[in-house]
């Protein structure tokens, strides 16, 4: 048994075995491989010719963004294939001298929506039901029936019909009634009378790509652009547009284009999918293999299970298990061990698989504990919370290691419970608390859609400080300072909302603001019970607001439902970025509920109260891809009328989230997200509390593990 | 890669960047990352310029332990490889740079740390390799983009090919050359082994995954 202690202290596997190796190390690139070839974008970044769309759709999950110019007509767009055939689109777009409702340069948003009926086949053509910019101001409005089919593998041939603005050049009569007249005012509702309604016009044309590289593009236009000529801002002269696209890079399409017989236009199409990883897979390095243990009839010895009877025995395996953890990035939280279990309560700040974390702690077991432990139980531990309980029987672990298909093999014999109950025996690891950490870091901020500015971003340093007291309790703190100062430049905007400006001030917090306090605060997190997680936070919560945050959410180990509710005490902060309040406050909160629909949907229903006062209801839908990408709409209807709203009608928006693992292909837990609002106004708001439970956990959770399981042997 | 890791770090941009608070998050600051990749792709320019220091029979002699030299032909990189772990009938080796191989003999069952990786594989005897005219089954299980694991089954015929004349680190083998080719439902590959009199193997180039390509391994010593 001695020896098995010696022989637990961490050695170094890789490296120093020997020099020679270093000589002839190589670093690994991943190759760029040829990436199929799949349907183009079109002026208005959805799959489509030059200006109009074809009955093509992306691959699943594939996710764009198209810059398109021509006649001073400018549109960025952003388009996600949410389901095989689902796609949606958000779109900015700014015309220049358009002179309407006050403005010389109109800017405008819009969202589309594309349904995929058929499928190509040997006789049936891809068609598509379009509705273009079906829920704001109408501008862009138009639906549209659409059909292509390959004539050969590098030609297809595409044909529609469309109404509203892909209705206007030629119609054929409107076979489904007049169209409402167009109103310009706020937008942001479904336009729901004018769908499919007055003058229909045919549409089509086709694209040859002689080259994997090149494309070539005719199209017949059914858009006469006869609202931009009247403004002397297109003249358009012919149906027919022409184009030419080059792929210049894997995730890069440049197009050159003449249109209408009298413009000429570019564009850039971004177009990547989450499925498909920049570096070719993780390039994060191998961690320690499994030991086996020696059969117990050649060693019976170092199967006894004596060494519990010494008096450092638990001390000393702890010791070593976090020290072999801390070299694979991982952190020993607290340990219990007994004669034939361990159970590990394991911190993971490296790894974006759960899985990953829990299959290289389980290696770490195999070299660590004494022979007679058989049972390894795996706690995922997140901001002092244990959450799920992972159970593998080492036996499994030694058989499986290289077995084919051994991922798959160890989850069918692994167990998953709930790890609300905490060991009598547990010890925590003496020198995780009190702990102060800090960062200074660069830090970026956009603004989006401002008349003036469509697209501005800030660069300047943020100073972070946290100090963990006690498993669960964290003073945490942060400032900024801009270095470029990009928001304090230009027109302060009048701000003419009737509401509280709960929201909408958020222009006088940028330019008064800095440098400023962002939040300081102390969060506590606990586990009441069984399946019950708590959260309370309190002090600056966020640049606008500061209170306390109370938060409970009942989530079960295997249970897709979640529930939670959330109660807010929340005071407007000073603009200064100092420690004062204005004389706002309110009391807010929701009733939450999250379904996780498997296949990679998510679906998030919030009830309650919001910051101006304002009663209602958030519905968000995200598709949730496993290696951390998520994709997602919300919209928000509350008893504030779309009058009193204001541009817009509703609370909506679109969010982001990237893993940076998936970028870089290192190990990481970070991420990149955003989320984008045509426009923030204040009804329907929320206050932003750093750390809510369902986001904190959901990874840690059995579907969190079990999404990404393929990585335990990774 | 280094494209795409711009790319990448311009979407991140786009998308505006996480604030992480605490220290070990710092390092994976997306605007620190963009001065990291841009030391990368530095130094693997530089190293490509410089020719890699040539390995002597006398360095190899000086190594005491089992040693395989393994390279990528895609990537044109090579890695020395050593034993750092047994479990049952399988070896895994490591790099210096943390590059892990799993092999049973000398036949590879999985790779750790090459992007997309061989995670498993059911693999034939060694003994079958050098069977003229023998089938063998094999499958494979690789980690798509999305984390989510891949079965490939292929389905092999061993040919035995001209003998050949090897040099691999100053010493001269006369070998046995035989072709293992592989079809599956989307495509194929041949594995190449190169065998002693004694039944050795001396030299092979294995298939790892689409990405990765062919792993060449020769073994240095026993």
């Amino acid at each position: 048994m001695k020896g098995r202690l010696m022989t637990a202290s961490a050695r170094r596997l890789f490296g120093g075995a020997m020099a020679l190796a270093t000589a002839l190390a190589g670093l690994p690139a991943a190759a760029e491989g040829a990436d199929p070839w799949h349907p183009t974008l079109n002026f208005y970044g959805v799959t489509g010719l030059v200006d109009m769309p074809t009955g093509q759709s992306q691959p699943d999950g594939q996710f764009s963004t198209t810059f398109s110019t021509f006649a001073g007509m400018t549109r960025a767009t952003l388009s996600f294939q949410i389901a095989p055939r689902l796609s949606g689109s958000f779109r900015f777009s700014r015309t220049k001298d358009l002179n309407l409702a006050g403005f010389v340069d109109y800017s405008d948003r819009s969202f589309d929506v594309q349904y995929r009926v058929l499928r190509e086949g040997r006789i049936l053509p891809d068609l598509v039901v379009g509705l273009q910019d079906f829920a704001g101001t109408g501008l862009a409005a138009a639906e549209y029936v659409v059909a292509s089919k390959h004539l050969a593998p590098n030609l297809v041939l595409t044909g529609g019909i469309g109404w509203g603005r892909l209705g206007s050049y030629n119609p054929l009569g409107a076979p489904f009634g007049s169209r409402p007249p167009l109103n310009i005012g706020r937008g942001g509702s479904p336009n729901v009378d004018q769908y499919f309604r007055g003058p229909a016009a045919l549409f089509g044309g086709v694209e040859w790509q002689p080259t994997d590289k090149l494309g070539l593009k005719l199209e017949y236009s059914s858009d006469d652009y006869a609202f931009e000529e009247g403004r002397g801002v297109i003249k358009h002269r012919s149906p027919f547009s022409f184009g030419v696209e080059y792929q210049a890079r894997k995730h890069l399409r440049l197009g050159a284009y003449y249109l209408y017989g009298s413009e000429l236009g570019v564009t850039a199409q971004i177009s990547l999918n989450p499925k498909d990883r920049p570096a070719g897979g993780d390039l994060g390095k191998a961690t320690y293999p499994v030991e086996p243990r020696p059969a117990r009839s050649a060693d019976p010895d170092a199967w006894s299970e004596d060494w519990v009877a010494q008096p450092q025995a638990a001390d000393i395996l702890r010791r070593n298990t976090a020290k072999m953890l801390a070299e694979t990035g991982l952190v020993l939280e607290a340990m219990a061990i007994s004669g034939d279990r361990v159970e590990l309560w394991l911190r993971n700040p490296s790894y974006d698989a759960e899985a990953q974390a829990i299959g290289r702690a389980a290696r770490v077991l195999t070299r660590t504990m004494p022979a007679s432990v058989e049972t390894f139980e795996i706690v995922p531990v997140v901001k002092g919370m244990p959450t799920a309980k992972v159970v593998l029987r080492r036996t499994d672990i030694e058989a499986l290691e290289n077995a084919p298909n051994g991922a798959a093999r160890l989850f069918s014999v692994a167990g998953i419970a709930d790890a609300s109950r905490r060991p009598e025996n547990l010890t925590y690891d003496e020198e995780l608390y009190p702990r102060l950490t800090w960062s200074l870091a660069p830090y970026l901020k956009q603004e989006l859609f401002d008349p003036d500015h469509p697209y501005r971003v800030d660069l300047g340093m943020r100073l972070a400080t946290r100090y963990e007291l006690r498993p669960g309790l964290f003073f945490s703190g942060s400032v900024t300072k801009s270095v470029t100062n990009a928001f304090s430049k230009g027109q302060l905007r009048p701000n003419n909302s009737v509401l509280p400006h709960v929201r909408t001030d958020e222009q006088l917090y940028t330019r008064q603001g800095d440098p400023g306090l962002e939040t300081l605060t102390m969060a506590w997190y606990a586990r009441p019970g069984q399946d019950l997680y708590g959260r309370v936070t309190a002090g600056y919560l966020e640049r606008m607001y500061g209170g306390v945050s109370a938060e409970l959410l009942w989530k079960p180990q295997h249970s897709r439902l979640a529930l939670g509710v959330e109660v807010n005490y929340a005071r407007k902060r000073d603009y200064d970025g100092g420690l004062g309040f204005r004389d706002y406050d309110i009391v807010t909160g929701h009733a939450s509920a999250y379904y996780d629909l498997s296949q990679g949907y998510r679906v998030q229903l919030d009830a309650g109260r919001y910051l101006a006062g304002d009663w209602g209801a958030t519905l968000a839908f995200d598709r949730v891809f496993a290696n951390g990408w998520t994709v997602g709409a919300f919209a928000t209807l509350t008893d504030v009328s779309a009058k009193e709203f204001g541009e817009g009608s509703f609370d909506k928006g679109i969010r982001v989230t990237i893993p940076i693992s998936w970028m870089m292909g290192s190990s990481s837990r970070s991420t990149a997200s955003t989320t984008i609002r045509p426009i923030q106004r204040d009804g329907g708001a929320r206050l932003s509390v750093d750390g809510r439970l369902y986001e904190t956990i959901d990874d840690y959770h059995r579907w969190g593990i079990e999404r990404q399981w393929g990585k335990v042997w990774r | 890669m280094r494209q795409l890791r711009t790319a990448g770090l311009v979407l991140a941009a786009l998308l505006g960047l996480s604030g992480c608070g605490s220290d070990p998050a710092v390092g994976d600051n997306p605007l620190l990352l963009g001065v990291s990749a841009l030391r990368d792709g530095v130094r693997t320019r530089a190293a490509g310029d410089a020719p890699a220091p040539a390995l002597t029979r006398a360095m190899v002699d000086q190594v005491q332990v089992p040693l395989i030299l393994a390279s990528l032909e895609s990537r044109g990189v090579t890695g020395a490889l050593v034993p750092i772990g047994q479990n049952g009938a399988d070896t895994t080796w490591g790099t210096a740079d943390q590059i892990a191989v799993i092999m049973r003999g000398d036949v590879v069952r999985g790779t750790r740390g090459l992007g997309e990786d061989l995670m498993s594989a059911s693999i034939p005897g060694e003994s079958v390799l050098r069977s003229a005219n023998s089938v063998t089954q094999r499958e494979y299980f690789h980690l798509d983009g999305d984390d989510q694991t891949v079965r490939r089954k292929f389905s092999c015929e061993i040919h035995e090919q001209d003998a050949a004349a090897l040099v691999i680190v100053e010493r001269r083998y006369q070998a046995r050359h035989f072709e293992e080719r592989c079809s599956g439902q989307n495509g194929g590959f041949t594995n190449e082994y190169w065998f002693l009199a004694d039944g050795r193997m001396i030299q092979s180039r294995q298939w790892i995954s689409p990405s990765v390509g062919f792993m060449k391994l020769q073994r240095l010593k026993p």
